[in-house]
Formats: C-alpha cells, structure tokens, sequence
C-alpha cells in the first residue's frame, strides 16, 4: 500500500512519552489439534531471539526451486483480523542470485511491473520497497550505481545484497559515504522497520504515540532475515472467504506484523508495500505459484538461479 | 506497451502474462462476470466452513461472533452489490461518502495540476521524456560497446578480485606479527580491547558503518600497508586496466538518468503534498482513499462485484467515476 509514512518517518524518534500498552490484541494459528494462541499485545515480546515454537511446528516448507520454498499459516487474529492467511517465502540468498528490477510504461511514466511481467528465469519475485507516485521512495542502487538517492526516517531500513549474494541491513538513516559501495551489487530502502539490533521491536512499534498507527489493520507484506542468512517474506491476504476478499485492507497492525516476523525467525525485519500493491512469484513455468496485486510497482526484487 | 529498462544484467524482460495462478486461483478482481455467481457460492461455502471452526480460547473475545461475521461476509457475497459494514473503517480507512470522495478527488486534481508542472516548471512528463531519452542512450550505447565494456569489467573485477586478496594476506602477516607487540603494551592492548568490545556490539546490531569505521581504526592499529606492499601486488595481480572510452560516456549518461530520476521524485513527493494538503484529508487517509477508488475501478473494469463497499460508498463512486478514471 502506498502509504507515505510521513509521520512514520518524521516522528519516530519524537513525541511524548508513549502509553505503555499496545492496542488489546492477539494472534492464534492454527494447528493440527485446533486454534493456538501465540501472540498477545498485553506480553508482546520485545526482544525476539529464537522462532516461536507454535509457528514453527505448523509450517511446512515446499520447496519450489534450489534455494527457494514457502508455506502458508492461518492466522486468528482481533477485529478484522478474524482470518489472515500468510504466505511465507523462504530464500537461500546463497543458492540464488538476488536483483532488482524495475518497470516503467511507455508514454505515461507509471510504475509498470507485477509478476505477470517477472523475468521468465525468476525462482521468487516480489514487489520491494515504497513507492511514491511512480518513483520509488529511497534509496535503490542497480548493478553496483546508485539509482536513488537514500530516504531519512528512524524507520527506515535499506537492504544491501553485496556481490556474493550476502546480505546486509541498515536501520535508520543511511550513511552513504561509510558505505563499501563496491562491495554493494544491489539495495533498496523501505519502512517501517519492524525487527532491528538481532531481533529488537522498535520502541516505536511497542506503544502508541511515537508516530507510528499501531491500531491500523491492512493487507501487509513484509521481509526479513532468519539468523541462518535466509531471507523470509510474509504476504498477508484476508482469509474470510476464499480468495474473493483477499484485497479488502484487512490484516495485522504493525505491530503485530512485527511479532510474526520474530516470530518466524527474523533477526532484521522491514514492511514492504502491502494493500493492493502485494504481489509475489514463487517458482517458474508449471510449477510457479502467484499472488497477484491490483497495482503494478516500479520496483521489484528477483531472484533467479545461480 | 512497455518499455524496457535495460541496464546490464538487469534488463526486464515483460513476457505475455503467464497463465500460471496462485494456490487459491486466479485473482478474483480479474474473473469474467459468469464467474461471480459461482465465485460468491464458492465463498458461501467457504465461509460456512469457517464459521464451524473453534476459536481459540484466549483470543475468543477479541475476534468476536465468527459465525456472524461468516454469515455477514456469506450476505455479502451472495448479494452482487455490496451490502453492510464491510470494511472496518478507522482512522486511516474512511467510508467514502460522498462528501470525503469530493475531497479525494480535489486531491487528486491537486495533484494532477503539480504534476502537469506550474509556475515555469517543466511538466512530469517533460521530465520524464528526458529521464527516459537518457537511458535509452544508455541502453544504445551499451549494446554497441557491450563487448568491450563486459571484458574491461571482468578484467578490473579479476585485477581487484586478485588485489584484494593479496593485501588480505599481507594484512593478515601484519596482525599476526603484531600480535605479540599488541600482548606486550598495556596501551595497546587497551585500545585492541576497545575496539573487540564496539565490533562485537556493532556486529549484534548489524551497524555497518560503525564495523568499516573500526576496520579503519584497526588497520592503523596494525599498521598500514607499506610501498612494497604495493609494489608486490602490483606485480602479482597487475594493475587495473584502461576502461574503454564509451564507458565514461555511459557513466556520464546512467548518472543523467539518476539525475532527472531524483528530479521526478521530488516533483512527485511536491505533488502528493499538494494532494494532502488539497483534499483536507491525512496523508494516510488519502493514500488508502485511493487505494480503495483504485480497487473499485478495478472492479468496475472486470464488471466484478463490488466487494469491500459499502451501499453508500458505491452509490458515491459510481457518481463520480468517470472523474476517478481520468485522475488515477
């Protein structure tokens, strides 16, 4: 979703001293033996050092090309969130090489890519980043050469992949002069940060009034890093009735989205676009599996086999 | 229909749309009007399912009556048009009545007028036109020189690759040499603790910056690589070798286009303030205002139902879609 964060990013760092609790919420999966409370806003975990159990148990990874698997997760959540399903992307940045692709339309200049229009080789493709009308918002670097110029937030995350496929997190703002740019095949900017400092919420996502909507419920999408080096992305789609109501913004909050991802895992996590901008492309020819957005992007990040 | 952005090895290459769909099919938004009836049984019965399942203990008087929100969603999609409440709106989602739709779309003329350039300033598309006329000549040029440009970069990567290997090894000669230096003066020693301790905090933070920044300070620690350090790689590895002319030229033209790129984007964050600040409405609630006219459009183009609406807000976008469609 194109939200423009500017409170996100202007405010994180400022206001009052927030409340000391999160919106009254909850997260149940669900599991072989029924519904199963993992998650509660009243002792939502600050620091997040290890997969919850629970989720763990339940996924079951299905691999879709070398490097590349996913699983899906039925979530119960409060209000809206009654039913999400996740869609869980799990990518060995070492078995695949990692690129970002970008897709404007002749004539109009609007962002032009979705998955219908990922590289035939793609194994995984994903909408990456924010963006603005039709230029991506922050810092992108393609092949090596700075294609952007890098956003400023406290919430601001920037994902380097170097070129051995490695890859970095920078949280907050981006120091361009301290970075190895050599070094850096491809990165991307986005927010808000969700998982920092090995797993650490940001103070920001753990009580209202520091600038972030922590009541908000969407459609969301968002990547992260497990501490084994893989990458994991979560598409949120509402799960109430069939597919028909995928696209209605209902889903988790921030906060709670920052809880899946540690949950999951993630030692560094980000939101990418969700709403109607979430897409993704898992595998290639008969086999590929995809989720389709409403909205093409200007942005996206590939992986294609080594 | 598109144009492709060629840059190295990152062209894009936009296929005919795959015939590939998702584990739970195609995209709903984008079915044939003789689906929808057998879309919205299939969601009936999907949804009657979910209304049997049990909900978990803790989190029951959060989620609320599963089974009435499952026959609410069952009405609704049985219903064509849109019945009832079905989205939760808040804060940041409003119910486009017909009131916030004529300050969504004030909003969107706000915008349209920025991006169409005002006060002497070159439109949107000028710009873009000009963003685009360089990166084709980008995308020429490397065509033409794209032999010479891809055996100069192999060459420099392989002399670097060779370089930067050898005074790794010469540096880490130099540390261990040192070492017993570094055991042997307390001052040292301090100062090699002090910069265990901040690599081992940055490293658990993932502080890049601060890591080069130590590297930096431990080189000097160590000691810096001497002339014949130099002369020795030099005479391992060679030296980089001499790029050829048209990569200057394709620099020059990849950073003209990152040029009129940050120039778009600044017109662009400009308008969309315009945008906030024409409609009277946030940032959020214009962002997911649109968002949501957007999905409606979409629907009205797959002559799907209009789910996600309520009675009033469809009435309201139906008078004044024509309008939607030109500004979005």
């Amino acid at each position: 979703m194109r939200r423009l964060a500017v409170a996100v990013l202007a405010l994180g760092a400022a206001g009052a001293a927030p409340p000391p609790t999160l919106p009254q919420s909850a997260l149940a999966v669900w599991t072989p033996s029924g519904w199963q409370e993992w998650w509660q806003s009243a002792a939502a975990p600050r620091h997040w050092t290890a997969p919850d159990p629970t989720l763990a148990g339940v996924l079951r990874w299905r691999p879709v090309a070398d490097g590349v698997s996913w699983a899906e997760l039925r979530l119960a959540g409060s209000g809206e969130a009654w039913r999400t399903r996740v869609v869980v992307a799990r990518i060995d940045p070492r078995r695949v090489r990692l690129r970002l692709d970008t897709a404007f339309a002749a004539g109009s200049g609007r962002a032009a890519w979705s998955v219908r229009d990922a590289r035939p080789e793609a194994v995984f493709a994903v909408n990456a980043g924010q963006f603005l009308h039709s230029m991506p918002w922050g810092w992108v670097v393609l092949d090596g050469r700075q294609f952007l110029s890098p956003g400023p937030g406290p919430l601001a995350s920037a994902v380097l992949f170097d070129t051995t496929g490695a890859v970095r997190w920078m949280h907050g703002d981006v120091v361009t002069d301290s970075v190895n740019r050599a070094a850096i095949a491809a990165a991307f900017q986005s927010y808000p940060t969700l998982l920092t400092h090995d797993g650490r919420v940001p103070f920001q996502l753990q009580a209202p009034g520091a600038g972030v909507d922590l009541s908000h419920r969407d459609a969301r999408l968002a990547i992260g890093e497990a501490r084994d080096g893989t990458l994991l992305v979560a598409l949120t789609r509402f799960d109430g009735a069939g597919t028909a109501f995928d696209f209605l913004p209902f889903g988790l909050t921030t906060a709670e989205m920052a809880a899946l991802m540690g949950a999951l895992g993630a030692r560094d996590a980000v939101m990418l676009d969700g709403g109607i901008s979430g897409q993704m492309l898992l595998g290639t020819g008969d086999a590929a599996v995809r989720w389709a957005g409403l909205r093409k992007v200007p942005l996206a990040l590939v992986a294609v086999p080594r | 229909m598109f144009y492709l952005k060629a840059r190295g090895h990152r062209t894009v290459l936009l296929t005919p749309a795959h015939s590939m769909s998702g584990p739970e099919g195609p995209n709903p938004m984008r079915h044939a009007p003789a689906r929808s009836f057998r879309r919205a049984v299939h969601s009936l019965a999907v949804v009657c399912l979910l209304g049997a399942f049990s909900v978990p203990q803790g989190a029951a008087g959060q989620i609320g009556n599963v089974g009435k929100k499952a026959r609410d969603a069952a009405g609704r999609a049985m219903g064509g048009q849109q019945q009832g409440e079905a989205v939760q709106f808040d804060n940041v989602t409003l119910e486009l009545t017909p009131a916030r739709l004529d300050q969504l779309i004030k909003g969107l003329r706000a915008r349209r007028a920025a991006l169409d350039g005002r006060g002497g300033e070159p439109s949107v598309s000028a710009l873009r036109a000009q963003r685009d006329a360089a990166s084709n000549a980008a995308s020429e040029l490397r065509s033409s020189n794209g032999r010479d440009i891809d055996t100069y970069r192999d060459r420099a990567y392989q002399v670097k690759y060779c370089r930067d290997e050898a005074f790794n090894e010469k540096r880490n000669a130099r540390e261990e040499a040192s070492r017993n230096r570094i055991m042997s003066d307390p001052v040292l020693l301090q100062k090699f603790m002090e910069l265990s301790q901040r690599a081992a905090e940055a490293q658990q933070r993932s502080d890049t910056a601060e890591l080069l920044r130590i590297q930096a300070e431990a080189d000097n620690l160590y000691g810096k690589p001497t002339k014949a350090d130099s002369a020795d790689v030099d005479r391992k590895c060679g030296r980089s070798p001499t790029p050829p002319p048209a990569l200057a030229r394709l620099d020059s033209l990849q950073a003209l286009e990152a040029r009129f790129g940050e120039r778009l984007r600044q017109r662009e964050r400009e308008a969309d303030s315009l945008a906030v600040a024409g409609s009277g409405l946030t940032t959020e609630q214009m962002a997911m205002g649109e968002e949501r006219a957007q999905m409606y459009l979409t629907q009205v183009e797959t002559e799907s139902a209009h789910i996600g609406f309520t009675k009033t807000e469809v009435a309201a976008l139906d008078a004044r879609r024509e309008e939607l469609e030109d500004l979005l």
